[in-house]
């Protein structure tokens, strides 16, 4: 293997090496190599195997959209297929290695497809994988799989960190070329703040392929920094979204042998810009000719730019096609560094040619040559002997950001080319990207651009270049080249050729859109960045019409794939979500609870002690000493929201089902909140602090919905009504203390009466604290026993309940979990979201007498008493029990009436919580039955679905017990 | 029972503290301490002078939306007692354990800011705020210097802002302090 | 990936900010006929173009918004706050 790197020239650092490797083979590069660059350097010229055929492959371009040159790049957790060998940096020790092959690159298995290729024509999947029917799912599908895609995917975790930002601008230039550059300089010229990004690693576009610009593009990029444009290389911006959001991925140490884990391997940029300017340039055109995929072949502009930032000679000879003048100069520049050029071959007119190489007219009718380029047949002409072929087959404007918000590309016949429109609101395109062609034409457009997507926002810029003509131009013919019916390959990457599209064309798939998904052709990676002009050209040819007709399939986000983990961001692992910790989180830690999620809130779920060997025994414990003695349970996650306003009390009365406008000051009532369609939407009690200051509390799960509720109700149905609305959840620590020594308990540290006559069920008022601050105390009950709530400000929480628990000693105060809490209620018949489950309106519950008969209006009145919902066969609470107390009640489980079949239409309603009740010594459970208020003492049988049991169980009252609240009011 | 003071707990008591990321003062995160934190709530049409007043004492005001402000920092006077004063026009809500602020300041301050809110720092005054998500958070963002910044949040949620802006803050190296 | 929405009071903001509620549908009242409710309740357009929307600020200033937009085109023609030109 001889090196193809020239002596001299390049934007190379040569003072240094960088070791890397390719299919395990040790090779070495400079920094200033691309992988592709370094490869060819070091003469690995096959870099790939196609999809479907897997023919051997080379690089085509030098840029994002290379098709060909895909390779898995890193190792271990870092492992990254289909990655561009283009667009990937140069590190030192990074490996690569090829893909789709086996047993190797150079010797694969897979070529045998190429026999196959006459069976494996558009559509070949729907035609040959239709029967018999019963083999897709075991047969087809699997092998399918099995071939599809290039490079699989490592399962280890990328050990890398992702981040997304935001930035705002007046002027976003996207793409760093001549006009690009422009359009900043004139942007930053006037003061405005301007970003720029370009997807290479260094800014400059184009003219990094002309070394004799490179003494202006240094000044260029000098004055930029010097006005504080923030220069985002190495950055694609991906989409173009609604209000001029622009997406952009920074692979901000991509390029790193080793990256720092002090920063982001990639991160997502959203760019909030006032204007932007689309500099994005132009892709140079693929040639359709037959043999055109061969390793050595690709397009001149890439044999451009390998030619002068990489100093890499494509091939020994070279031969050039081209229609005008861009072969010419490229024929020129390669003469002029000693490169033989094998042949100028023009398609077209061209200007005068002067050089040695001999100057052909025709069209290329096949390339001859298997892992590497051999020769080239003119048609009808002479065999040209060659390693190398630099195609120019004209450019198409890159605008796919400009079509991401609806504006379709249109035909434009004097550039030849499809083109966006070139002025929408927020966006202009500049140079290139327009159509325009030459490096002078390009700094005088976009300085023009620039200094007019300022005049939109009211300032005032002077363009930093003058306009100045364009190149010449060509049209070079597009489509299908030459006689011969051998494979010319119009999407590289899917291995779609030209008979392909014709064949969808007869078979009817002749729309853009519809050959995409018949041929595959423009899907991918590349999403038909070189291909799909030639497809519509050959799809218009079928159809008798023209380009413009047939037009492009449609332009989406995102415009080069973008790496999951940069969509991510920080949001993984342990950051995926925020955690949120009640106040007496520490306290509950200190005395060894186990936690549980909910929603975001860390519950402390039960707190076991020495011995306690399952959670059940800890659970068991709580319960009893609650119902014995006395317990206390953070209840802080559950909303609490203040509302105030002279208006407060009718605003309520609106809200809840049941009244609340007499509500004394000093008492909390129980409410019902219905959604407006009648169904019940949230319980929790609500207290009067004072004439025109109410305390809400609502369930854990609903705590912000109910807040965006009332937030809604006050401000878009009733904006005519005092009510101002606080969210306090966060403010006060709320414990529940209960029990029948509760009472006890609790007055060693509140300093006023509790006795039942000073405090009674349902009092809730501000009271002083021993040890100097103010609590709001609530005597309300979820476990059915005499009980408190406490709210202290959240700062004082844990200083409070280790007092509570000090205080409490004597008597055997537990601390108890959100489990025991769920056994006390579930024994007392309270609800929950498992009951109110959005399918229950009041009487299903037993409480439709709370229901105010005489409130004209409040959310769900107009619709609770249709027909649907006062059935009296609907699911209503009832309590159920196992006839066996041994036999365990499993949540979810159905109800079937005894003797019947467990079938859906049998289903009687299933069982909403269940619970171990150490109080009954059985297990019991909440059920939703059909007509089950009027059902209690009937023998059933519960259905166990998942473990198929069929258990004989007794519906009940809910209320397992104290029936008659005596210990609530004791 | 208790005899001595009940003693309240920063929420922020367990943070992680000192320096962490690459070496470099671009950030420094600093608790404030939790003295005083009053949500106003005006009622619809009133006139919002005498709490821009009261505000115009010792206690900057921070507007988190139509009618409603943060009352934040030290001052004299309970809550009862402003209460009293601004009635009727003004409810006041006390959030001093309700929310938790941090300050963030430092040459990089506003660049680890944009990794969470969208808000255009560029157009936040001295002694403005905006009331905005950072990242999945909810927070009050003021600007209290040029380079100088505070964050209040939701207590629960104190010590994940807290590791999310140090995790954040450690490209540009990010000094971490207890008030 | 991201679009901005002007917010009256806290000006342009991210969609993630807000939370769609769906139409803007005047609430009948409480005397209306049944069938009022059900079609508040149940029945709503589906228009390709205009149409107006509660949005919640929720991540802002918490106001509930009426979003007049084209669902077509994406494009926000204004953003009002909900209890504007009510009583």
């Amino acid at each position: 293997m001889t090196s193809h790197r020239l002596p001299t020239g390049g934007r190379l650092d040569r003072s240094r090496r960088v070791e890397f490797s390719f299919d395990g083979k040790a090779l070495h590069g400079h920094p200033g190599d691309t992988l592709a660059s370094a490869l060819l350097a070091n003469g690995q010229r096959l870099m790939a195997r196609s999809f479907k055929y897997h023919r051997p492959r080379g690089v085509i371009t030098a840029g994002s959209a290379e098709p060909n040159a895909l390779m898995t790049i890193g190792r271990e957790g870092r492992t990254e297929p289909n990655t561009r060998a283009t667009m990937a940096e140069l590190y030192q020790w990074l490996e690569a290695n090829s893909q789709n092959r086996w047993p190797s690159l150079d010797q694969d298995i897979g070529a045998l497809n190429g026999l196959l290729s006459r069976f494996l024509g558009a559509g070949f999947y729907y035609k040959t994988f239709m029967w018999p029917a019963s083999f897709w799912e075991k047969v087809y599908e699997p092998i399918i799989r099995r071939a599809a895609g290039l490079g699989r995917a490592t399962t280890l975790q990328d050990p890398d960190r992702y981040e997304k930002t935001w930035a705002h601008c007046d002027l976003l230039v996207i793409g760093g070329g001549a006009a690009g550059l422009a359009a900043a300089l004139t942007a930053a010229r006037a003061g405005a703040s301007v970003v720029l990004a370009d997807e290479g690693m260094e800014l400059g576009g184009g003219m990094l392929s002309d070394p004799a610009s490179w003494p202006q593009l240094a000044e260029i990029l000098a004055e930029l920094a010097t006005l504080g444009v923030r220069l985002l290389p190495r950055t694609t911006v991906f989409g173009w979204y609604d209000g001029n959001v622009f997406g952009a991925v920074e692979r901000v140490q991509k390029h790193l042998a080793v990256p720092s884990p002090d920063a982001p391997i990639e991160r997502l940029w959203r760019i909030a810009a006032r204007q932007a300017v689309l500099a994005s340039g132009a892709e140079e055109r693929p040639m359709v000719f037959a043999g055109n995929d061969i390793p050595g072949i690709m397009t001149a502009s890439a044999t451009a730019s390998y030619l002068h930032r990489q100093a890499v000679a494509p091939g020994k000879r070279t031969a050039i096609l081209t229609q005008g003048p861009a072969g010419f100069t490229l024929a020129a520049q390669m003469e002029a560094l000693g490169l033989e050029v094998a042949a100028l071959v023009s398609l077209g007119n061209g200007p005068a040619w002067q050089g040695k190489a001999p100057l052909i007219r025709g069209i290329p009718g096949k390339a001859i040559g298997g892992k590497s380029l051999k020769s080239l047949q003119i048609e009808g002409g002479p065999r040209i002997e060659a390693d190398a072929i630099a195609m120019s087959g004209g450019f198409s404007p890159v605008i796919h950001l400009a079509c991401h918000r609806g504006a379709r590309p249109v035909w434009s016949d004097a550039r030849h080319a499809f083109l966006a429109p070139s002025e929408q609101d927020g966006l202009l395109i500049a140079g290139a990207a327009a159509g325009l062609s030459g490096h002078a034409a390009c700094l005088g457009d976009g300085a023009a651009r620039a200094a007019a997507a300022l005049a939109r926002i009211g300032l005032r810029a002077e363009p930093a270049f003058g306009p100045a003509p364009e190149d010449a131009v060509a049209q070079a013919p597009l489509g299908e080249l030459g006689k011969t019916k051998a494979k010319k390959f119009v999407d590289y990457q899917n291995d779609v050729h030209a008979k392909d599209l014709t064949l969808a064309a007869a078979e009817g798939y002749a729309d853009a859109e519809l050959a995409k998904r018949y041929t595959t052709s423009g899907m991918a990676t590349d999403q038909g960045k070189l291909g799909n002009i030639n497809a519509a050209a050959i799809l218009a040819k079928a159809r008798g019409t023209t380009i413009a007709a047939v037009g492009l399939t449609t332009f989406r986000p995102f415009y080069t794939p973008v790496s999951f983990g940069a969509l991510a961001g920080t949001s993984r692992g342990h950051d995926f979500q925020p955690t949120r910790l009640s106040p007496l989180h520490g306290w509950a830690k200190t005395l060894g609870a186990e936690f549980v999620e909910t929603g975001l809130w860390l519950r402390s779920a039960w707190f076991p002690r020495a011995g306690e060997t399952g959670w059940r025994q800890s659970v068991d414990r709580e319960v009893l000493t609650v119902r014995r003695a006395a317990g206390l349970c953070d209840v802080s996650t559950l909303g609490k929201i203040e509302i105030f306003g002279t208006d407060a009390a009718e605003f309520l009365n609106r809200i809840y089902c049941n009244g609340f406008a007499k509500l004394p000051v000093g008492r909390a009532r129980y409410g019902l909140m219905l959604r407006e369609d009648g169904f019940i939407y949230d319980d929790g009690t609500t207290s009067r602090l004072a004439t025109d200051h109410f305390y809400m509390t609502t369930t854990t799960a609903l705590a912000a919905g109910v807040m965006t509720h009332l937030e809604f109700c006050a401000q878009a149905l009733w904006p005519d009504l005092d009510v101002r609305i606080a969210s306090a959840t966060d403010q006060w620590a709320q414990m529940a203390i209960a029990g029948p020594m509760a009472r006890q308990i609790l007055q060693r540290i509140v300093e006023a009466d509790l006795s039942n006559e000073a405090f009674p069920f349902m009092a809730a008022r501000e009271v002083p604290l021993k040890g100097g601050i103010m609590g709001r105390l609530f005597r309300i009950s979820f476990s059915g026993e005499l009980a408190y709530e406490l709210a202290v400000p959240a700062g004082y929480g844990e200083a409070v309940a280790d007092a509570i628990m000090a205080a409490g000693a004597p008597e055997g105060i537990c601390a108890y979990g959100a489990e025991a809490l769920a056994v006390l209620r579930i024994e007392k018949g309270h609800v929950t979201h498992a009951e109110i489950n959005g399918t229950v309106v009041p009487a299903d519950l037993g409480m439709g007498k709370m229901v105010s008969p005489v409130k004209p209006d409040f959310i769900g009145k107009h619709l609770l008493h249709r027909e649907g919902l006062t059935d009296p066969q609907r699911p209503q609470l009832v309590g159920v029990v196992p006839l066996d107390p041994a036999t365990p009640l499993r949540t979810g489980s159905h109800v079937l009436a005894k003797g019947a079949a467990a079938t859906l239409e049998n289903d009687q309603g299933y069982l909403t919580s269940t619970a171990h009740s150490p109080h009954l010594g059985h297990s019991i459970a909440l059920a939703l039955v059909a007509g089950g208020s009027q059902r209690h003492g009937e023998e059933v049988v519960v259905w166990d679905g998942l473990n198929d049991a069929a258990i004989p169980a007794r519906l009940t009252s809910p209320v397992f017990i104290d029936p008659k609240n005596e210990k609530l009011h004791a | 029972m208790p005899d001595t003071l009940l003693t309240a707990r920063p929420a922020l008591a367990n943070a992680a503290t000192g320096h962490f990321g690459l070496p470099g003062a671009g950030v420094t995160l600093t608790a404030l301490p939790e003295d005083r934190l009053w949500q106003a709530l005006a009622r619809p049409g009133t006139d919002p002078a005498p709490l821009l007043a009261y505000g115009a004492g010792p206690c900057p005001l921070r507007s988190i939306g139509p009618g409603q402000w943060l009352i934040v920092g030290v001052g004299t006077g309970t809550l009862a007692e402003a209460q009293a004063a601004l009635a009727p026009g003004f409810a006041l809500s006390d959030q001093t354990h309700g929310r938790v602020r941090v300050s963030l300041s430092g040459p990089s301050a506003a660049d680890l800011l944009a990794k969470g809110t969208a808000v255009n720092l560029a157009l936040l005054p001295e002694g403005g705020a905006a009331q905005t998500l950072f990242g999945h958070l909810g927070i009050t963002l003021a600007r209290t210097g040029p380079e100088a910044f505070e964050l209040a949040v939701l207590r629960g949620f104190a010590l994940s802002l807290w590791d999310e802006l140090i995790l954040l803050g450690r490209e540009y190296g990010i000094g971490a302090r207890a008030a | 990936m991201a679009s901005l929405i002007p917010c009256p009071h806290c000006g342009p903001r991210p969609k993630e900010e807000f939370t769609v509620r769906g139409a803007v549908l005047p609430r009948p009242a409480a005397d209306a006929p049944v069938e009022e409710w059900q079609a508040h309740v149940y029945l709503r357009e589906n228009p390709r173009g205009d149409y107006a929307e509660h949005w919640h600020h929720s991540g802002g200033c918490r106001r509930w918004l009426v979003v007049k937009r084209n669902t077509a085109t994406h494009a926000v023609h204004s953003v009002t706050d909900a209890a504007e030109g009510r009583p």
